[in-house]
């Protein structure tokens, strides 16, 4: 019996010294004093089927990190080096990559995940092992809302995203609208606060369904049903390549009233699956490739000479994470993830090619605008009202 | 609800046409085939291939694939010596996808080339999975082979994987015929196009089966392969025949659902498989009408499922529940015959 209990209490020992330990703590101190290239885990949906969207992340962060090592590295001549996860999109996959970073010394900084499902049950492994990450795509307000300390995002949440989309409907004069969503963080999270904004303005929210983002293919059968209901538009809160399918089974089926949706739709998917009957979707966004202030014109520039096409929002969107997170490290003279976050809040409007960047206190992007965009003759422009 | 069930059609058309194929291989070896559904994909990415300028990895995988799948169908079934001329073939062809990946012919294929090549590719395919995953255990217990389908299936799934990546593509073909109207501007040439070929394609296959001298030695191995036999009939090349044209039409549906669900993926054959097979078995499985009737059926009820329950996500739930209920109540399908036992 005593045995037994001396047994028990041993097991609590071990246990309460592993707890004890401050993981976070133990990079923050190895990474202070560390030399040597910077190592920045990258980590998105690089197959499967959202890879259009972690490739976009992919060559905007190759390029920021040539222009950033070719100009000599950061903290005096240290270079970067980027170590990709990929995410498939599915939270189970993501945690699992999230791990493989948590239990690597060596990574101070990771830039994604994509997806808000992905993003918020990996930013606690990240919090707790002591790594920042910034995310250049989640949208879901959770994910800076649970107290961490080491989370950013780089984007305005669906807060502003689904208040901006509504406020748009209303300056259309659009009065009836049925909601088409994706059943994961973010497509709920969009189509619940896109709802809100929408029944404030008077705008009636005449029926919302959901897609399942695996296994649905056919969308006709709910998009004939909405036929008779004598719409003004249709509202997506989802991702491509679905949202693509869904507006070109419209337009197949004869339904011809606008379609709008979140930045989960902006991507060259639109016109590639939809053809002409991607024209005219409005789609909110936080970068046009036609911008003219002078870093835009020169990003787009070299982006196309090195790619073959204009960046997308989701490149532009990851070259500013990749700077801005190597503006950080400058501004705090060390890589100790700690001490960058600080250096993260303390940016006072960086100017990125994606707007001006301040972060608050939860890790917020603050001042960044939202813009409506609409795709013609297979490209986004932005939408003069 | 007119709309409803013009859509459902559509749909209809396409797994009738998958289904064909599970119908078919059924009604001569007694096989469920679960590996038609990724030969349907197979047949989608063929024309994929053949049509757009795809990157050199890509194309030379794919053709190197697709050179062992045409050693393996020539080399055993038809004539020994045909083997070197197949090799031959085979070599073309990966010159073919080599130099298309290198833009060295036109960037777009026309469609009057790129389908027929996809089909005749295609066919090649489903030869090669029954001389590799089905001859060698034609006298095995029923089981074997069906394991052996289902090792076929996930085969071909990775394999898609491995040369296409596990991405979305859209076929260009597609993307034009979606957006193609007819009769005006109010009414879509898709679900008509779809419809009619299904149709068209059905008719011809039946009057294949009932009128000429290879449908007759089909008809005859299906009733009894060693009688067959003893009357001159070489078995093998008629099973061979029959996984060639089930899996022709399944190149034809894999275009016809690309077109439908407006992409193409790995996975695309495996939830159509079911689908179509679903079909089968409502139809009556190894039956050619009910194969038709059982998809037109289910395209239909799975349309007015999502459409008039106001919840989409019931539609799958809707069509298997039929599948069980047939099933239970009346296992041979609304148009299958009860099998005589042969003595």
């Amino acid at each position: 019996m005593t045995k037994k209990l001396l047994g028990i209490l041993f097991t609590f020992l071990i246990a309460s010294c592993g707890a004890g330990r401050d993981i976070a703590g133990d990079r923050a101190t190895r990474l202070e004093t560390s030399s040597g290239d910077i190592h920045i885990g990258v980590a998105g949906p690089f197959t499967g089927d959202l890879a259009q969207f972690g490739q976009s992340m992919l060559y905007g962060i190759e390029l920021a990190v040539d222009e950033i090592n070719s100009a000599g590295g950061v903290l005096g001549g240290r270079k970067i080096k980027i170590e990709r996860g990929d995410d498939q999109a599915k939270v189970n996959e993501g945690t699992l990559v999230a791990q493989r970073f948590a239990g690597d010394p060596d990574i101070a900084v990771v830039i994604g995940h994509f997806n808000s499902g992905v993003s918020i049950p990996a930013s606690a492994i990240y919090e707790k092992s002591g790594i920042i990450q910034l995310t250049p795509a989640s949208t879901n307000p959770k994910l800076t809302q649970q107290g961490y300390k080491l989370i950013f995002r780089n984007l305005p949440n669906d807060d502003e995203n689904g208040r901006q989309l509504a406020d748009f409907a209303g300056r259309q004069g659009y009065k009836r609208i049925a909601i088409y969503f994706a059943n994961n963080a973010y497509g709920k999270g969009l189509a619940d606060v896109f709802e809100k904004r929408a029944k404030e303005l008077g705008i009636t929210v005449v029926d919302r369904q959901a897609y399942d983002t695996e296994r649905d293919e056919d969308f006709r059968p709910v998009l004939t049903k909405w036929k008779g209901n004598s719409l003004d538009a249709i509202c997506i809160a989802g991702e491509n390549p679905k949202g693509a399918i869904i507006i070109s089974q419209a337009r197949e089926i004869g339904l011809k009233i606008p379609f709008m949706g979140g930045d989960g739709i902006a991507s060259s998917e639109l016109w590639e699956i939809g053809g002409a009957a991607s024209e005219g979707v409005f789609v909110t966004s936080y970068f046009h490739p036609g911008d003219k202030r002078p870093e835009v014109v020169k990003f787009s520039q070299t982006y196309r000479l090195r790619f073959g096409r204009l960046p997308d929002v989701w490149a532009a969107q990851a070259y500013d994470a990749m700077k801005v997170a190597a503006t950080a490290f400058e501004k705090a003279g060390t890589i100790s993830p700690p001490k960058v976050a600080s250096a993260l809040r303390a940016l006072s409007d960086w100017q990125g090619v994606t707007g001006l960047h301040n972060f608050d206190a939860n890790g917020d992007v603050v001042g960044k605008k939202v813009i409506v965009t609409v795709v013609k003759n297979g490209a986004f422009k932005l939408y003069e009202e | 609800m007119l709309e409803q069930i013009a859509g459902g059609l559509a749909l209809g058309g396409v797994y009738a046409l998958i289904a064909l194929g599970y119908t078919m291989v059924y009604g001569i070896i007694e096989l469920i085939n679960f590996a038609h559904g990724e030969i349907m994909m197979l047949g989608a990415f063929y024309v994929l291939a053949f049509s757009v300028s795809m990157s050199p990895d890509i194309s030379n995988a794919f053709a190197i694939y697709t050179s062992i799948a045409f050693y393996f169908a020539v080399d055993s079934h038809l004539n020994k010596r045909f083997g070197l001329y197949g090799i031959a073939f085979a070599v073309i062809l990966a010159f073919f996808f080599w130099f298309s990946s290198r833009k060295l012919f036109i960037a777009e294929i026309t469609p009057l080339i790129a389908i027929p090549l996809a089909v005749i590719a295609t066919a090649i395919s489903g030869m090669a999975l029954e001389r590799i995953a089905y001859k060698p255990l034609r006298n095995s217990p029923r089981l074997a082979p069906l394991i052996s389908a289902i090792g076929a299936s996930l085969f071909y799934q990775n394999l898609a994987q491995i040369i296409f990546g596990t991405h979305r593509y859209s076929l260009p073909m597609a993307v034009k015929i979606s957006n193609a109207k007819i009769l005006g501007s109010n009414f879509a040439l898709a679900p008509v196009l779809i419809i009619l070929s299904a149709v068209v394609i059905m008719i011809a296959l039946h009057l294949f089966i009932a009128k000429t001298r290879i449908g007759t030695a089909m008809r005859a191995t299906a009733q009894d392969k060693y009688a067959a036999s003893l009357m001159g009939i070489n078995v093998n090349a008629v099973i061979a025949m029959t996984f060639a044209i089930g899996s022709a039409l399944a190149a034809v549906g894999g275009l016809l659902f690309t077109i439908h669900q407006k992409t193409l993926w790995p996975y695309m054959g495996f939830m159509a498989g079911i689908k179509a097979f679903t079909a089968a078995v409502l139809g009556g499985i190894g039956s050619i009408p009910g194969a038709m009737l059982g998809g037109f059926i289910l395209g239909i009820v799975e349309s007015l499922g999502a459409g008039l329950f106001g919840e989409a996500g019931y539609k799958d739930a809707i069509a298997f529940v039929i599948l069980i209920g047939v099933l239970l109540f009346k296992p041979t399908g609304i148009l299958g015959k009860r099998s005589v036992i042969k003595v």
